[in-house]
């Protein structure tokens, strides 16, 4: 009992430092894509040659990379609102399942599993056969695939911690079902809701896979622009959308944190 | 208004297990019944059957004469209090007393009045505007009551309604409960584990084991003359004594009833004597426990196999009884002793248990 006593504090030493390593590691890519973003330079190269905002200039006025802003802010919109409603309805459904909720709760969080080349491929091949033509649509419902595990598991966790006894007390008090959702278990998931559609937005958003595989020529979404723009020259304006989309990413994550919290503080 | 239930061979099953069997019930309108017993005795599913949560597999219930099989919960003119109060975390007090009169259609006016007259019933005037979880156990168990009572349900119902708070608390809540009820004039059915509650909220005890109803009686009735050897030893401590030819043993006072079975003395049915006098049985003080208003001791006496529990006042003797001293115990006298039932039968007994066992 002394012994690991004694050893606790030099083992859980040894866990802070291999986790901040690792943590820096994890960090370094940014440390490296930041600064050239704000380089002054025409190429991509580390360490960057002066300082000058040029880039993101050059990148916002683009007609290029603003088409392919909008078409991703696009996508992911709908495909956000398509996983908000599928993931925050099975949430609610599913516990309310006689039977088989194992099976559909596996099936709720599968397309997180399912490798995303599968996914593409499949949703592709499948529009094909129902006669139809791949296109951003097919987009946005894979993303939407994509995102609804994600909402579903944060809604999920957002009502188990709503007391059951809620929702019975307010039939108890004279209000049928789409009441006690209105005005019960959606204030007191709202949050949860929200928070989810957050971080859908997020995933939808820079999701590069799907994009690569689904969106149709001269339509291309942010990632995919970006990913052809670098195959084809090194500019730091790739460093420069890099940082943009890191900045959103930064920005939705925070942003789904302080409502998390606030969730917890409401229960 | 307030109105009678009724409780007719009630019985459910859930996945296999009975959990009910056979519950008869008639609550008087008004009135405020308690439903006692241990946990897993039936007590919180026969409450969740007249909320509507629990479908009965037989039986009915009337309230006012109407069946309520197949009422929808909210249909159903019942308002019911959780033991967790399940307030609304988002609804400050005033909404969630409204809460009940927005699924009736009550006009914004009416509803200001009504959840001030609500307030001013469990003496919460003016907390409308505040925050649920600003209020303490006690005030949101108010809240919670206001919040059944809003709408003039027919019925009240408690499930463990003071179980969430400290003693103290607890004991006004008790009167208060009771003052609420008796103001409003609704018929109340409570569900509670803890035996001074449902002797002191009640006008009507109910006794439930293994999925029926023991005994219902005034809570006097229930603790003085209990039906069988159940109630005798969940309401309080009871010495339970064979009845051997119309007399009990030991102390061979008459018994009313069967001539053979048990009987029940109380504690403080006892008189301690320094000298086996007459009509006084020989004992032996084992064990003396102070427990402030009384003293607890245990009595071995000559012709009981098992030692009997018995009270005094801590000042009701010069020198008080300490263990090990030799005593003489009689039966205080006044009311009749009875012979308890033999536990009825259950409904339900394979049929392996009926058959005599081979010789």
């Amino acid at each position: 009992m002394d012994e690991l006593r004694l050893a606790l504090p030099r083992l859980s030493r040894a866990v802070v430092i291999a986790g901040c390593a690792i943590a820096l590691f994890l960090l370094l890519p940014l440390a490296v894509i930041l600064p050239i973003a704000f380089s002054g330079d025409v190429f991509l190269t580390f360490p960057p040659a002066g300082f000058s905002a040029r880039w993101f200039t050059e990148v916002l006025n683009d007609d290029a990379w603003h088409a392919a802003m909008t078409t991703s802010l696009r996508t992911a919109g709908v495909a956000t609102v398509l996983a908000t409603l599928a993931g925050t309805a099975a949430a609610f459904a599913l516990p309310r399942a006689r039977r088989g909720a194992r099976v559909l709760r596996t099936a709720m969080i599968a397309p997180m599993v399912v490798p995303q080349l599968v996914l593409a491929l499949g949703l592709y091949l499948a529009v094909e056969e129902l006669g139809g033509a791949a296109g951003l649509k097919t987009l946005m419902i894979g993303q939407a695939a994509l995102a609804t595990p994600l909402v579903y598991l944060t809604v999920a966790a957002g009502l188990s911690e709503v007391d059951p006894a809620l929702a019975r007390a307010a039939r108890s008090l004279g209000h049928r079902w789409p009441s006690v959702l209105v005005r019960v278990e959606l204030p007191l998931v709202g949050r949860s809701v929200v928070g989810a559609a957050v971080l859908a937005f997020g995933l939808c958003f820079d999701e590069s896979v799907l994009s690569y595989y689904l969106s149709p020529p001269g339509q291309e979404t942010l990632p995919t622009h970006l990913w052809q723009s670098a195959s084809q020259q090194a500019s730091p304006a790739i460093a420069a959308v890099s940082s943009l989309i890191m900045g959103l990413a930064v920005v939705l994550l925070g942003l789904a944190l302080a409502l998390g919290r606030g969730t917890r503080r409401h229960a | 208004m307030s109105a009678t239930v009724e409780i007719k061979e009630l019985g459910v099953e859930l996945s296999g297990t009975r959990i009910l069997d056979g519950v008869d019930l008639t609550v008087p309108a008004g009135s405020f019944v308690t439903l006692l017993g241990p946990s897993g005795s039936g007590k919180t599913t026969t409450l969740n059957v007249l909320a509507g949560f629990v479908a009965a597999t037989s039986g009915e219930v009337l309230l006012g004469g109407r069946p309520l099989g197949g009422v929808p919960v909210g249909r159903r003119d019942i308002g019911f209090v959780f033991q967790n109060y399940a307030l609304f975390p988002h609804l400050n007090v005033a909404r969630n007393i409204e809460f009940p009169l927005l699924a009736r259609k009550v006009g914004r006016q009416r509803r200001r009045e009504m959840v001030a007259t609500a307030l001013e019933l469990v003496q919460l005037p003016g907390t409308g505007d505040r925050a649920v979880s600003s209020l303490s156990g006690g005030q949101q168990q108010r809240v919670a009551l206001a919040r059944a009572l809003v709408f003039g349900p027919a019925l009240l119902l408690l499930d463990e309604p003071l179980a969430a708070l400290d003693k103290q608390l607890r004991e006004a809540m008790q009167i208060e409960l009771k003052r609420i009820q008796r103001e409003t004039g609704t018929t109340t059915v409570a569900v509670t584990h803890d035996q001074v509650e449902a002797l002191s909220m009640s006008d009507l005890v109910a006794i439930m084991q293994d999925g029926r109803i023991e005994q219902v009686g005034t809570p006097e009735e229930v603790y003085r003359r209990p039906a069988t050897p159940f109630v005798a030893g969940f309401l309080g401590e009871a010495n339970l004594l064979p009845v051997r030819g119309g007399r009990c043993a030991a102390f061979g006072l008459p018994v009313e009833g069967a001539a053979e079975g048990v009987t029940v003395l109380r504690p403080e049915d006892f008189v301690l004597t320094a000298a086996v006098t007459d009509g006084a049985v020989g004992g032996t003080v084992t064990e003396t426990v102070y427990q402030g208003a009384r003293l607890r001791l245990s009595v071995t006496v000559d012709d009981c196999a098992r030692p009997l529990v018995v009270s005094v006042l801590p000042g009701e003797h010069p020198v008080a009884p300490a263990a090990g001293d030799r005593i003489g115990l009689r039966h205080r006298g006044g009311g009749t002793l009875r012979t308890l039932a033999d536990p009825p039968p259950a409904r339900t007994a394979p049929a392996a248990h009926t058959t005599p066992a081979a010789p």
